[in-house]
């Protein structure tokens, strides 16, 4: 399958040729309506308001896509991480979608590559992944997880490159909390930081980003599994 | 490698002078049938630590398709001088080295152990060899060796400053990066159609520069609706192009050297790649623009682009 791209400066003014007649979405490959009528049929069964519901939505769609795309031939790790494809698929193949759960903000289109909305999809599933659909999906359903889970994960993706084992862990361990404890723990670091925003998830994403300017994960003693544990015990948490 | 922030003693360019380190290049290579086939690198122009791979005449390799691995020998001697209160591990510990990988463009980053050695070793040669499997990675990686708290010690009394937790970074010997895709950085241009506008704008997009990537954050808008526009499309337009592009980065320097980034911009510390402040660190330090005043800035760019093709910058 070949892999299209879009650059900035297309994305941009592609967006604008959409915003002009958001009606037609013209998509010149038969492979790329494929993937855009197998999404839209997948949204349309599940059933989920992007709007109501929205983890929900991301969620049970960032699964689809991640399955989906996997599943192109030629596809991998390297194509998911090219900005270029991720705006390809936002702006000309599927902006309606977008519209639906972000309204206009270019970002989620086009201008941030970690918010464009299907590359997010895709990375929120990847850097959750537990090494089968079943085990991924209880991790991501788990009604710890919120979109500020998302949002924690990957505009925290870390300098230089995401270290994928550890969040993985970390969503493991964070989703198997009991609501009580984490609302305990939510409360106490709400508190501490003073700041309203302020959640246990994101206590444990700033305490890692902290800790790995000195400390190699893969490195210590019991490697990522232990690592993930000590930080999580540092916050008060045994698991 | 953040060596500022460390609050322990780790490797610096004395210790690395006293292991007498001896190293090969780096050599890029993958497999095909039963043969290990070579990989080409070229140096980059503008920086010596950085080289641009790709296939050897005639040859097939892409990273779609085929793994990429690499190896190299090093050669330490006077190891056990990095052990005891002088040095930067407890005399009972563990050093290990390991090649730390990380890479924005691929949103990834791992590690490669190598070996390692205690206070008993004195001369040691280890086999630095990695594979990453076909689509792993894409554009730019830095290869990091560094050394590390493979096993704790027990500290006596002099040695409770020392690190001593398993996997503590204890330096880094030397770092190269690669270029998989594209040629390095190229400086963000795009167009924009504006009756009333200027011939261009540069637009800063930043929030932390230390960390918002150059390449999104700043772009250079030409204006196709200005009359003078068919000046930088015309055959000899590089030379109005470079006058837009030496301002441009004259505005986007001044504005890093106004900020609270400017000292770790400087040193070339606390940045992630790619990002802002990397473009700015990479342009005054290996491109070497004098940014003491605002006149000797302008001179230094303009001296340097003229001198360079737009492409290779």
């Amino acid at each position: 399958m070949e892999f299209k791209e879009l650059t900035r400066q297309n994305a941009l003014n592609e967006m604008k040729i959409w915003q002009e007649d958001k009606q037609t979405i013209n998509i010149e490959d038969k492979a790329y309506e494929t993937i855009r009528n197998d999404v839209l049929s997948f949204i349309e069964s599940s059933g989920i308001n992007p709007e109501k519901d929205k983890y929900d939505f991301d969620a049970k769609l960032g699964y689809f896509i991640y399955d989906y795309f996997n599943k192109l031939p030629g596809f991998s790790v390297r194509q998911a991480a090219n900005d270029g494809f991720w705006r390809y698929i936002s702006v000309k193949v599927m902006p309606d979608v977008i519209e639906k759960r972000w309204g206009d903000s270019e970002d989620y289109f086009w201008k941030n590559p970690t918010r464009v909305y299907f590359a997010r999809l895709w990375w929120y599933i990847h850097l959750s992944w537990q090494g089968d659909e079943a085990l991924t999906k209880e991790v991501i359903s788990s009604p710890n997880c919120t979109t500020d889970t998302i949002l924690n994960l990957e505009e925290r993706t870390g300098r230089n490159g995401t270290f994928i084992n550890v969040y993985r862990t970390i969503m493991y361990f964070y989703s198997r909390l009991s609501a009580s404890e984490l609302s305990d723990l939510d409360k106490k670091y709400k508190d501490l930081s003073g700041s309203k925003s302020e959640t246990f998830f994101r206590a444990v994403m700033r305490l890692n980003t902290a800790k790995v300017m000195i400390i190699e994960p893969e490195l210590c003693l019991g490697g990522e599994l232990e690592y993930v544990r000590s930080l999580f015990k540092e916050l008060g948490v045994n698991v | 490698m953040t060596n500022y922030l460390s609050p322990f003693p780790i490797l610096n360019e004395k210790r690395i002078a006293d292991l007498c380190y001896e190293s090969q290049e780096y050599s890029f290579f993958y497999k095909k049938a039963s043969s290990e086939l070579s990989i080409e690198k070229e140096k980059d122009l503008a920086d010596e630590s950085c080289f641009i791979l790709k296939a050897t005449e005639g040859d097939d390799w892409n990273h779609d398709e085929y793994e990429l691995c690499f190896s190299r020998i090093i050669k330490l001697s006077n190891l056990d001088s990095l052990f005891g209160s002088s040095g930067i591990a407890c005399n009972t510990a563990g050093i290990g080295i390991a090649v730390v990988w990380t890479s924005s463009d691929s949103r990834q980053r791992g590690v490669i152990p190598v070996g390692d050695f205690t206070k008993k070793d004195d001369d040691k040669e280890f086999l630095v060899r990695g594979i990453f499997e076909k689509g792993t990675l894409r554009g730019v990686v830095t290869l990091r060796t560094v050394f590390y708290v493979k096993s704790v010690g027990r500290p006596l009394s002099d040695e409770t400053y020392l690190a001593n937790s398993y996997g503590c970074i204890l330096g880094e010997l030397d770092s190269i990066r690669i270029v998989l895709d594209g040629n390095g950085s190229v400086f963000p241009i795009m167009t924009e159609e504006n009756e009333n506008g200027p011939l261009w704008r540069v637009i800063c997009d930043w929030t932390n520069p230390t960390e918002d990537s150059f390449g999104d954050s700043v772009r250079i808008m030409l204006n196709t609706k200005h009359k003078y526009y068919e000046l930088v499309e015309a055959n000899n337009g590089d030379s109005l192009l470079i006058e837009i592009l030496a301002s441009a980065m004259s505005i986007i320097i001044s504005k890093i050297k106004d900020s609270s980034f400017w000292h770790d911009t400087e040193s070339g510390i606390g940045f992630s790649e790619g990002s802002v402040c990397a473009a700015v660190h990479y342009f005054v330090n290996t491109l070497e623009w004098d940014t003491s005043t605002p006149e000797k800035l302008s001179e230094s760019i303009r001296l340097s682009l003229e001198g360079k093709l737009y492409n290779g910058i």
